[in-house]
């Protein structure tokens, strides 16, 4: 009872700063808007990284996003600021996705005084993934994020706020501005999509995605 | 068992409110009775489950950098803030602008047209209106028969528009379907409009007729729209209109209607070229940023 009391004094406590700080940068006071970044730009991040698939490509969102979140802060009315953080987020990710599109990056390959292509300039090596790299980081969240990339947009936002993000139906709803009905389904068809792109790393998964798939292929023979 | 093809896309959504603990008590109890009952539905859960946990355990990636703004990011970012919406608001209030300006014009152009005049009849209007040149002949020739005519001006009074013009119409083709108007004595009482018997005959019948001669008139009653039986033959009104309308211009106001543009084409290329300015100024900004 004593630790659910202090727990509760502590979310108040934390609740109440935050909306002291939101006053405060609202008013113009950068200080206190770069407290509020602080305690979210992870959460942030992380989101946009999960959509983008890419590092440089979530920090630039994620960039943007502050800047816009700066801009629009007299129009913020209220409510969880995670959320809305989030929201702008997820649509700064939206137009890096779609300026993606538009322009897709070709790369250049420098060329010698005889003409000839250099093989593999120094700039142009990949730095992502390395193969000491790779062996750190765990096989499954490669296949996860793997599928997750292959997942529609619509669909890969849902599942990234619910599953990676934690955030629970109505949140996601607000942060996506779509009915709570449609965060629904739209979460449904994206684990069921997962599922079926999962059991391709069948060696990867738990038990018990491999437990299943060995038996499917046992009635499919 | 292979569920994925079993499962309905209902039961899918069910078994996810299931997971995140997003259904009611009532719900969840029938689900929880379901699952017990059928053994596919079972197996999706055990696999949503790990699904799940699968995503939850992803590593939180250590941001790059610190998002947090400078001074000068700030002061920049805060520097065009009311210039994108300001260009886009002007923009868009151009565009309707333009829009009310070209959609009243098409309107008014095509279902405000005045009723169609036919030709004769605008022609017995026009002989209606008779010139004063024609007014003097007839005191000259005072000797003819003289006929009542109404002096209801085109558009005249309480009418407006067409129905006003139908109105002065019918005046007319009274004393043409009478064939021989209300004939009064020559020295009438001053102001009513005594003309000597205009070819109206002719003008309603292209046809050339003979008139009829003057020996043979008073073979039909006269009629007088509006005027009661027993008023017949007696005065109704000596005041003409204090200040008739010219008859002829408002005869041509009605076969020829104004055709000039509401709005002068220079204030809509002025407007033209403004929300395209506007336009281009957003699209500037908007780009830059």
């Amino acid at each position: 009872m004593e630790v659910l009391l202090v727990g509760l004094t502590l979310a108040l406590k934390a609740i109440m700063e935050e909306t002291e700080l939101i006053t405060r940068a609202v008013d113009g006071d950068l200080d206190a808007f770069n407290q509020l970044v602080l305690q979210h730009q992870e959460v942030a991040y992380n989101v946009a990284y999960r959509i983008m698939a890419d590092e440089n490509a979530a920090s630039d969102a994620t960039q943007e996003a502050v800047i816009s979140m700066y801009r629009k802060l007299d129009t913020y009315r209220g409510g969880s600021f995670k959320s809305w953080f989030l929201r702008i987020v997820t649509n700064a990710c939206y137009d890096e996705l779609r300026r993606q599109r538009r322009r897709p990056t070709i790369p250049i390959e420098p060329e010698t005084n005889e003409g000839e292509l250099v093989e593999s300039p120094e700039w142009l090596e990949d730095k992502s993934a390395g193969p000491e790299e790779v062996l750190g980081t765990s096989e499954i969240e490669q296949a996860i994020q793997h599928c997750l990339t292959g997942l529609e947009q619509k669909f890969r936002v849902v599942i990234t706020l619910v599953d990676i993000s934690g955030e629970d139906y109505e949140t996601v709803a607000q942060i996506i501005g779509t009915p709570i009905g449609t965060v629904k389904s739209r979460l449904a068809r994206a684990r069921l999509k997962m599922q079926q792109c999962l059991q391709g790393f069948r060696e990867l998964l738990p038990d018990q995605f491999r437990h299943i798939t060995e038996e499917n292929d046992e009635l499919a023979s | 068992m292979n569920w994925q093809a079993d499962i309905s896309e209902k039961d899918m959504t069910l078994l996810c409110e299931y997971l995140d603990d997003a259904l009611s008590i009532t719900d969840r109890a029938k689900f929880e009775k379901r699952l017990q009952q059928s053994p596919g539905l079972k197996e999706a859960l055990e696999d949503m489950i790990a699904l799940k946990h699968s995503m939850r355990s992803l590593p939180c990636k250590p941001v790059p950098h610190q998002f947090t703004l400078t001074h000068n990011e700030a002061k920049k970012a805060r520097r065009g803030r009311f210039l994108l919406p300001t260009f886009g608001w002007a923009s868009v209030v151009s565009m309707i602008l333009l829009a009310v300006i070209f959609g009243s014009e098409f309107i008014f152009a095509n279902f405000s047209a005045p009723q169609t005049v036919s030709e004769p009849t605008a022609m017995a209007l026009q002989s209606e209106a008779a010139p004063e040149s024609t007014l003097r002949e007839s005191d000259s020739a005072s000797d003819q028969p003289v006929y009542l005519l109404n002096w209801v001006s085109v558009g005249g009074k309480g009418g407006g528009g067409s129905g006003g013009a139908a109105y002065g119409m019918g005046g007319g083709m009274a004393g043409t379907y009478a064939q021989d108007p209300m004939m009064v004595e020559p020295a009438e009482p001053e102001g009513i409009m005594m003309v000597e018997p205009t070819p109206t005959e002719e003008i309603l019948a292209p046809t050339p007729t003979p008139a009829p001669p003057a020996e043979d008139k008073i073979t039909v009653e006269p009629l007088i729209f509006g005027v009661h039986e027993d008023q017949l033959g007696q005065v109704i009104t000596i005041e003409p209109d204090e200040n008739p309308e010219p008859m002829v211009a408002a005869v041509q106001e009605v076969i020829e209607p104004a055709k000039g543009p509401l709005i002068s084409t220079n204030v809509k290329l002025i407007l033209v070229g403004l929300a395209g300015a506007f336009g281009l100024i957003w699209l500037l900004l908007k780009f830059r940023r």
